[in-house]
């Protein structure tokens, strides 16, 4: 059926909520790709066939939404109205929690979370600190909605920011509301959105375009791909407002740019675009209002840095993927030379619920300068991984040491990395900074995407330079001078610093060559890329002289400037790393105090592993 | 007409059409600023970034490349402070360390004050090829022959023929390798060598004008003005094409090629 006003609108939000109205319970079972990966599918199988047998299909509703946010405990049921979390589900448990929970109202404390490091068991899904601490703003939905049916957006209020700006708000007074909001771009830059729309409606011509850029390419950050799976429609409105504020309407159109490894969230979006047409809110004559626009999907082209706006264009067009010069902006001269307004996955997300409530109220969460929330994906030596969303000026001790828990296994934390692969690290004493845009900028980092990695004691940061040197040398195009011998040449001297063949004037080289590629690349993928070879120079110069006068790696990482030894005191004898030596290196009497051969060690690290006394100094 | 425009050139208040790229502004007023990969008849592809320059808005500034960077009112540039000579010279370092061994850009380097470079070689003996893409750019949009590009991305980058086999597209008219500032590209000697095994001495050729006989008259006394072929490419290429007025310089100066 086509919605053909805003009232008919609010009748499909009542008559959802009335069809629901005879359901007792609800199951929502996640289906994001971690869920998904650990067995979800099963699950939902025997929940079916259960909920079946016992005649609950009436009484029970049974949704699978996108990712729920705790992916390091997938796969993950929730119920409602229980407020209950259930982790680590397996088929086997299904039958008791049908009777216990659905059926007599108790909670299973066995199946609920439990912290690892306090041993606290959490019976309430809302207790968990983990998002108790959160600010769900745009994730509020996911863990409640069923992806694929519109209704179910429509009935938590979906599509009545697309209403009120269709038939309440001129063109320029949504880019007002937009700019007064002062929402950042979410994909890297930070770029005020309100700005980048003024130009797009300002930009001359009568085909121009409104596009979502869902290429995601940082390793370890996957917010875009959840919002995406979990609540496609959020980011088709966002889209369609934006197409009415900049006059991207038919003749021109909207596109999302998806990550070619996303399935999930490909078929998640283009069955949503399929609905949103079937229900009139795409194609012509959206509710009425005479406005048209429709979005296609485009699959990306692979590489990291088909993300960046020229390149993600040239390969709209169907031309590689590789970044042009930006004297000309998109705005003005993007999709085959046209006007284009290029957002993230987020930025979209955010725009239904600003036009709704106002930028007033949008902007009560974060700073001035940085105003609302954002998703952080939180990875590395942290104790909760996951998805995180906060207000932007919370600290990153706060997001670290709060809500991820801290580095495990009682390891100290050592730095975090913000902003992806081309972030820089920040040391423990800075971990009192803002998390906004303008403040990482400072400290030698960014914001990026939101990727946080957190790296305890055993790292070492000149071998982690060196790895995203490596991913950004992989990554990189190699159209411009700066970034393709300038990466080649920091992997080249950083690959010199761990194997202990550097000299100090090396370090100077290496900040030189960063001040280059900063100043010199033609697009921020090599312009960003140094981060973290600077920010590891800023701030653990001591680690690179270590490596470089001393001929040590202080984090026991770098391979050749290892020596393994036997640390006399600990050992017991117990002969376990003779056991695993591939090369017959350590030997020793039993109960006597074993040594180890440099000569025949190849440095494998495996009587290092299997020592249970820490008896192995490296 | 474009609108005219005065802009700040290291202190010194010039003229210039709106938008107009910044070098050739610099041309005309006589600043010097070194280029490797730009060509007047191509379109700017911005990757040498050795024309490096800086623009500055009151206290706002960057680092803008002058061969593509279109000029604005009151935009303030500066060509030759000591950042922007270290972004310019560091580049130049990155290609003479990649090419070490290429005689036109050793000389390059050495007139910019670059004799030897910390960047060593990613092949024994050096890279024949700095990746300027004159030579893609040429082939593509002036001769219209699409008979080279490029392939693989970051280190691997390079330019090829397509699917790497040597390219029935390529009409031997030796542009390419007259504005390759290296050794690389050879195409039309290649595609010469091709043409002359299949059809011999006797076929009235398309690449007499490119010097081989001084006075344009071929050895089957095909008079190369009158020479379909070379007609068909003067069609495509145009008068000004760069490679007829390097084919004139060349056939001026007698030598044989
Ligand atoms: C190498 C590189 C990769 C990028 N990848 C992405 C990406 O995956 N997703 C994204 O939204 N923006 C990415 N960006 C940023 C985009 O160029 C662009 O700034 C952004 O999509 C604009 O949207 P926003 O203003 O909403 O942030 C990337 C930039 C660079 C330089
Ligand atoms: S900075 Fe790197 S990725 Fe960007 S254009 Fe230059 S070579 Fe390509
Ligand atoms: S495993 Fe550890 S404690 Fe056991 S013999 Fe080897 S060094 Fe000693
Ligand atoms: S010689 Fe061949 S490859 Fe070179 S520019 Fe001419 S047509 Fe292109
Ligand atoms: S072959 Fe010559 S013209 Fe072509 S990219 Fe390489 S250096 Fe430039
Ligand atoms: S995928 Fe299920 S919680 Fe993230
Ligand atoms: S001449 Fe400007 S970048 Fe090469």
């Amino acid at each position: 059926m086509k919605l053909t006003s805003p009232t008919q609108l609010d009748q499909v939000a009542r008559d959802f909520r009335a069809s629901l109205e005879g359901y007792k319970t609800t199951i929502s079972l996640c289906g994001g790709t971690n869920c998904t990966a650990c067995g979800c599918n099963e699950v939902l199988e025997v929940l079916k066939t259960e909920l079946e047998a016992r005649n609950l299909t009436y009484t029970v509703r049974l949704i699978v939404t996108g990712c729920q946010g705790l992916c390091s405990e997938a796969p993950l049921i929730s119920i409602n109205p229980d407020d209950v979390l259930y982790c680590n589900v397996e088929p086997g448990w299904i039958k008791r929690i049908v009777s216990d929970t659905v059926i007599e109202g108790k909670t299973i404390p066995d199946y609920c979370f439990t912290d690892p490091v306090n041993g606290t068991t959490y019976e309430k899904f809302s207790e968990i600190p983990f998002f108790s601490d959160q600010t769900r703003v745009l994730l509020a939905n996911s863990p409640h909605i069923d992806p694929s049916d519109i209704r179910d957006y429509i009935s938590v209020g979906g599509y009545r920011a697309l209403a009120k700006a269709l038939f309440e708000m001129e063109p320029g007074e949504i880019v007002d509301e937009i700019s007064a909001s002062g929402l950042r771009g979410r994909g890297g830059g930070g770029f005020p959105t309100g700005r980048k729309w003024a130009s797009g409606a300002k930009a001359p011509g009568d085909h121009k375009w409104v596009i979502c850029n869902a290429d995601e390419g940082n390793p370890g950050a996957y917010m875009d791909g959840s919002l995406l799976e979990s609540n496609p429609h959020l980011i088709i409105e966002g889209m369609i407002i934006g197409a009415k504020a900049v006059g991207a309407g038919a003749p021109g159109g909207g596109y999302i740019y998806v990550r070619n490894e996303y399935p999930l969230a490909l078929s998640r979006i283009s069955e949503a675009i399929n609905e949103a047409r079937r229900w009139g809110l795409l194609g012509n004559d959206i509710l009425g209002s005479g406005l048209s626009f429709d979005i296609r999907i485009n699959r990306g082209g692979g590489a990291f840095v088909c993300g960046e706006s020229t390149a993600l264009m040239a390969s709209l067009e169907g031309k590689p993927g590789e970044p042009r010069p930006k004297y000309v902006h998109t705005v003005e001269k993007g999709y085959h030379n046209e006007p284009s307004v290029l957002n993230n996955v987020e930025t979209w997300a955010n725009v239904p619920g600003i036009i709704l409530d106002g930028a007033q109220k949008y902007r009560e969460h974060g700073t001035d300068a940085s105003p609302g929330t954002k998703i952080f994906s939180l990875v590395g030596k942290v104790r909760h991984t996951g998805l995180v969303e906060i207000p932007m000026d919370r600290s990153v001790r706060s997001l670290v040491e709060g809500i991820g828990g801290g580095a495990p296994e009682g390891k100290k934390l050592k730095a975090v990395q913000t902003g992806g692969p081309s972030g820089g690290c920040l040391p423990v004493s800075q971990l009192d900074l803002q998390l906004d845009f303008d403040v990482l900028n400072e400290a030698g980092s960014m914001m990026g995407a939101g990727g946080i990695i957190v790296m305890d004691e055993d790292t070492c940061m000149v071998d982690i330079a060196l790895h995203f040197i490596r991913f950004n040398t992989d990554e990189s195009c190699g159209k411009c001078t700066p970034c393709r011998e300038g990466l080649q040449e920091m992997e080249r001297v950083l690959t010199h610093i761990t194997e202990g063949k550097a000299e100090m004037d090396d370090l100077g080289h290496l900040e030189e060559l960063g001040q280059w590629m900063i100043g010199g690349c033609l697009c921020a993928l090599g312009a960003t890329a140094p981060h973290p070879v600077l920010s590891t120079i800023k701030y653990f110069r001591d680690e690179y002289e270590t490596h470089i006068k001393g001929h040590k790696c202080p984090g026991g990482v770098c391979r050749e400037l290892i020596e393994y030894s036997v640390i006399e005191a600990n050992c017991t004898g117990c002969g376990d790393c003779v056991t695993v030596c591939p090369t017959g290196a350590v030997s020793g009497l039993p109960d006597k105090v074993h040594k180890i051969d440099m000569l025949l060690c190849t440095k494998c690290d495996e009587c290092y592993k299997a020592c249970k006394f820490e008896a192995i100094g490296k | 007409m474009a609108d005219r425009i005065e802009i700040t050139i290291n202190e010194w208040r010039v003229k210039a059409d709106n938008r107009e790229p910044l070098i050739n502004v610099c041309r005309r007023e006589g600043i010097d600023v070194p280029t490797l990969c730009h060509h007047d008849r191509i379109k700017p592809y911005g990757v040498c970034r050795v024309c490096m320059v800086k623009v500055s808005w009151g206290r706002k500034s960057k680092y803008v490349t002058a061969c593509n960077y279109p000029v604005e009112n009151d935009d303030v540039i500066d060509t030759e402070s000591r950042d922007v000579m270290s972004l310019r010279k560091m580049s130049i370092e990155a290609l003479l360390g990649r090419c070490p061994n290429e005689q036109e850009i050793v000389k390059f380097a050495a007139s910019h004050g670059v004799t030897s470079s910390r960047f060593p070689p990613h092949k024994p003996g050096g890279d024949d090829c700095i990746l300027c893409g004159l030579c893609v750019g040429v082939c593509n949009e002036v001769v219209g022959a699409k008979a080279l590009g490029f392939m693989e991305r970051g280190p691997e980058r390079e330019v090829v023929t397509p699917f790497m086999e040597f390219p029935e597209s390529c009409i031997a008219c030796g542009a390419c390798s007259a504005l390759c500032p290296t050794t690389k590209m050879t195409m039309e000697h290649q595609k010469t060598e091709i043409l002359k095994s299949r059809h011999g001495d006797i076929r009235p050729c398309r690449y007499a004008l490119m010097g081989l006989y001084p006075g344009g008259i071929c050895a089957n006394n095909y008079r190369c003005h009158a020479c379909d072929v070379d007609q068909k490419y003067r069609e495509i290429a145009g008068d000004e094409h760069p490679i007829f007025i390097a084919r004139t310089e060349i056939t001026d100066g007698g030598e044989a090629a």
